[in-house]
């Protein structure tokens, strides 16, 4: 089987099991849904409102979530389904697996963005609209890419050392602050702010929100890009290293702790 | 009963913590309260429709969600999971203060965290309280998180019923965060969500904790406070009740699974 095909089927399995997920289903679209209406109601009385921010940035979050969940959960969940010998000792790559199983889960988690978008725009009907659609869609293409490659960088982190997983699994509210998806830099303390720069979250969200609102957090859009797609090659190219890592423990101590 | 109770209390708390190191307890009840209450706060500071102090309390006042909803109601379907469920129903102890026990330390461990949040509000932030009314304040935050933990025996019973906990214990979480003044007025709600917001534990005791940062006498809140405790003892009331009724039908049937 081809390994373009490895990761078709395994990106559908993914999909199909969140979607059957509750916790999961709530991160996509309820937490979304709650973070949009909350925030609509705090943010409506600044004249400056424009409703796509809100659309957009409780969006991100339920994107955020279901990507950090599901990659620090890729390989543990295979144990606990029973799978991950199977996975081991298979032809196919784990990699490759893997790789399909986070595009899965970042195509299921694109759903908070539509569905952000759609309670946005019940809620203030024909005021809602994206300011340059097409750069909207290029970044918003880059930052998926990205969340992706980070996915895919958790995915072995977590198995490897417990210590990473515990670290990851509070890392969901941080990078809501950090990457400014429904608030900006400037609000936060002077000693956080070059935090958000490290984080490619940061410039995914900067730059959509730039593009569909308009809104400046001084990010340059070419700097975004070129910062969104060398930090997703970065982690790309370290997980593999860990994957290879993972699979040389696993047959050198003949089992499947791999910590 | 009173030794239940308390080895009830003891063993619910430890139960759920007991396979977690020092790092995924801070991770859960220390980082991911202060991130929420940031995450939050920072938002209202962008939006000013309330003061940031008015935010910080709110949200500080709010992190008691996360130990008196989601950690008690864990605790009590916890029992299915784990497969003990049919031992406490088939058990001739005396129910009430096992059902209850279930919520007595989360409350101390809740209310300890949302002193944790106070302190993060004012170290972060620049939260000033009055030392006069530290002590009501305390008591204030003890009621709010008996009343959330009230809140909290319910939604663990119903997730018996119905679904997931993670779903409806998240749903309760964020529907606090919502309706509770936390983060919007209840004026600026519309009049059925203002009108539910008085069944929401927090409503009344985050209303008395920003009076009595702003110098409120204690007696003057007192009658919030009360109202608020009342509140959660009846949702613990109600759950108890539920959960006799779950037992009956259990019995009866012979079936914990359709429960």
């Amino acid at each position: 089987m081809g390994l373009f095909r490895v990761g078709v089927v395994a990106a559908e399995l993914q999909v199909k099991q969140l979607a059957a997920h509750p916790f999961m289903v709530f991160n996509a679209l309820a937490a979304p849904f709650f973070f949009a209406l909350t925030a609509s109601y705090m943010l409506r009385h600044q004249p400056s409102f424009d409703p796509v921010y809100v659309a957009v940035g409780a969006g991100l979050t339920g994107t955020w979530s279901v990507v950090l969940f599901t990659g620090s959960a890729a390989i543990a969940q295979e144990r606990s389904q029973g799978t991950l010998e199977l996975l081991s000792g298979s032809p196919s790559s784990l990699f490759a697996v893997m790789a399909g199983k986070m595009a899965g889960s970042q195509l299921f988690a694109g759903l908070s963005m539509v569905f952000s978008y759609v309670v946005v725009l019940l809620l203030f009907g024909r005021e809602v609209s994206i300011a340059d659609p097409l750069a909207f869609a290029l970044f918003l293409g880059f930052t998926f890419v990205s969340f992706w490659a980070l996915g895919m960088l958790f995915a072995p982190l977590a198995i490897l050392w417990p210590a990473a997983d515990r670290f990851l699994s509070g890392l969901e509210y941080p990078v809501y602050i950090l990457g400014a998806f429904l608030s900006t830099v400037a609000l936060l303390p002077l000693w956080m702010r070059p935090l958000s720069l490290l984080l490619p979250p940061f410039w995914g969200a900067a730059a959509l929100h730039r593009s569909s609102s308009g809104l400046d957090q001084g990010v340059d859009p070419l700097a975004a890009a070129v910062v969104l797609m060398l930090s997703s090659a970065l982690a790309l190219l370290a997980s593999r290293r860990l994957f290879v890592l993972l699979l040389r423990r696993a047959r050198t101590s003949g089992t499947l702790a791999y910590t | 009963m009173i030794r239940v109770l308390l080895l009830t209390a003891y063993f619910s708390y430890r139960g759920l913590f007991r396979w977690l190191s020092p790092t995924t307890y801070i991770s859960l009840k220390i980082v991911l309260p202060l991130a929420q209450l940031s995450f939050f706060a920072l938002i209202g500071a962008a939006g000013r429709r309330l003061t940031l102090d008015e935010y910080l309390i709110g949200n500080a006042m709010a992190v008691a969600t996360i130990s008196g909803i989601y950690s008690v109601a864990t605790a009590v379907t916890d029992e299915r999971r784990n497969g003990t469920l049919i031992y406490l129903m088939a058990s001739p102890s005396p129910k009430a203060p096992i059902f209850y026990g279930r919520s007595l330390f989360h409350i101390a461990d809740g209310s300890l965290t949302v002193v944790i949040g106070f302190i993060w509000a004012v170290l972060a932030f620049g939260l000033e309280l009055p030392v006069g009314s530290w002590l009501a304040l305390l008591i204030v935050i003890a009621v709010g998180t008996l009343a959330s933990a009230g809140m909290g025996l319910l939604v663990g019973v119903a997730a018996y019923l119905f679904i997931d906990v993670s779903f409806l214990a998240n749903t309760a979480v964020f529907l606090v965060l919502l309706l509770s003044g936390s983060n919007v007025p209840l004026a600026d709600l519309p009049g059925f969500a203002a009108a539910a917001a008085q069944f929401v534990p927090l409503t009344r005791s985050i209303e008395a904790a920003r009076m009595l940062a702003t110098g409120a006498e204690p007696a003057t809140v007192a009658s919030l406070v009360l109202a608020d405790a009342v509140l959660g003892f009846a949702y613990a009331s109600l759950g108890f009740i539920v959960f006799r009724w779950a037992e009956r039908r259990a019995r009866r049937d012979g079936n914990l699974e359709g429960i």
